[in-house]
């Protein structure tokens, strides 16, 4: 956002739908990218409502093609590490970073977050985590849950990711029986047009409920 | 890749658990963003960065890169707040990047290739 403009959703909007799709998306890392108008509306509230972007350190974890990141950008942040375990995905965003300009500010791992909490320089490194993680669905189950411990653990302020509403509940209850000191709470509810992207999906375009679950640990 | 993530990465290598970090960096290429590419230099930021850095992995880091650049063994509040220090590091945190290199552990010599700019810190199943 150029300073001294007036935010217009429009604009950015319009900014990320310069952002490229996985080319080929791989089955087992259930990869999808998040639409540009719904990060749009997403963001927006990351930075108005939980001024979680700007002058922040951020982490986008399982960062794919980079929406998330140069979403995270757009916002003035100070800087943003992509992680993802796909390096198909990560050329794609490398790509993505240089045509928006963003080397600067961003850098990308090829980086398996399952292992991330071995590793004490991560602890609390990041001032905001956003993530978009598998939906732990077909072959994944519980990926989801280990992906979310992995941003908390990396995460010394807030957490921002997105699930399957169906899963709402147990994400709540995990979070309070693992974490009892962090506050966990279900933001925006989306409905989410899941493009035909894998066989597996028999309607045309499933549409599928996601909620944005924030944690807090900045008042621990 | 700049040299502030290089600074968070450590092996992780199973058995791997007593001298691994930071990696022995090999640079092949590297690039400086130019001054249109690269934010303005903000010495808040740098500030800001340099909480996040390990000094004397950085320190000792560029110490064997070809880069004509040195720094103080120590670097003081007074070093943190002058101009010419922070520059130089804007620089060196947020201008330079590896592109092509290698990154090996002083532990267990594992390495870990930079290709494209982007570090490879995948393990195999063998070392989870």
């Amino acid at each position: 956002m150029q300073s001294g403009k007036a935010f217009k959703l429009k604009s950015f909007v319009s900014y990320l739908s310069n952002v490229e799709e996985f080319d080929k998306p791989n089955i087992q890392l259930e990869q999808y990218m998040t639409p540009p108008d719904i990060t749009a509306n997403l963001f927006q509230i990351l930075h108005f409502e939980e001024d979680a972007l700007e002058n922040k350190i951020v982490g986008d974890f399982c960062c794919g093609t980079g929406m998330y990141s140069i979403a995270s950008s757009y916002f003035n942040t100070q800087k943003v590490i992509g992680f993802d375990v796909d390096p198909n995905a990560l050329a794609i965003c490398q790509e993505n970073i240089d045509n928006a300009e963003l080397s600067d500010k961003i850098e990308i791992l090829n980086y398996d977050l399952l292992n991330i909490q071995n590793e004490e320089k991560y602890k609390d490194y990041f001032d905001t985590v956003v993530m978009n993680p598998p939906f732990g669905t077909k072959n994944n189950e519980g990926i989801d849950m280990k992906l979310l411990s992995a941003a908390i653990y990396a995460s010394k302020g807030k957490v921002f990711s997105l699930h399957k509403e169906s899963t709402s509940k147990y994400i709540l209850k995990y979070v309070k029986e693992n974490y009892p000191q962090v506050e966990v709470e279900l933001m925006q509810k989306i409905a989410f047009d899941l493009p035909n992207t894998y066989k597996f999906h028999k309607k045309k375009n499933a549409v599928t409920e996601v909620v944005l679950v924030k944690i807090d640990k900045t008042k621990l | 890749m700049k040299l502030i993530t290089h600074n968070i990465l450590m092996c992780n290598r199973k058995g791997c658990n007593g001298n691994n970090f930071p990696l022995k960096l090999v640079v092949n290429t590297w690039k400086d963003l130019d001054a249109e590419n690269a934010q303005d230099y903000n010495p808040a930021l740098i500030q800001r960065l340099l909480e996040k850095i390990e000094w004397n992995a950085l320190r000792q880091t560029v110490s064997t890169l070809d880069w004509g650049m040195d720094l103080p063994e120590v670097l003081t509040p007074e070093m943190a707040q002058d101009d010419k220090v922070l520059q130089d590091l804007h620089k060196l945190l947020i201008q330079r990047q590896v592109i092509e290199g290698q990154m090996q552990c002083p532990g267990c010599e594992r390495v870990y290739e930079i290709h494209n700019g982007i570090p490879n810190m995948l393990l195999k199943e063998d070392e989870v």
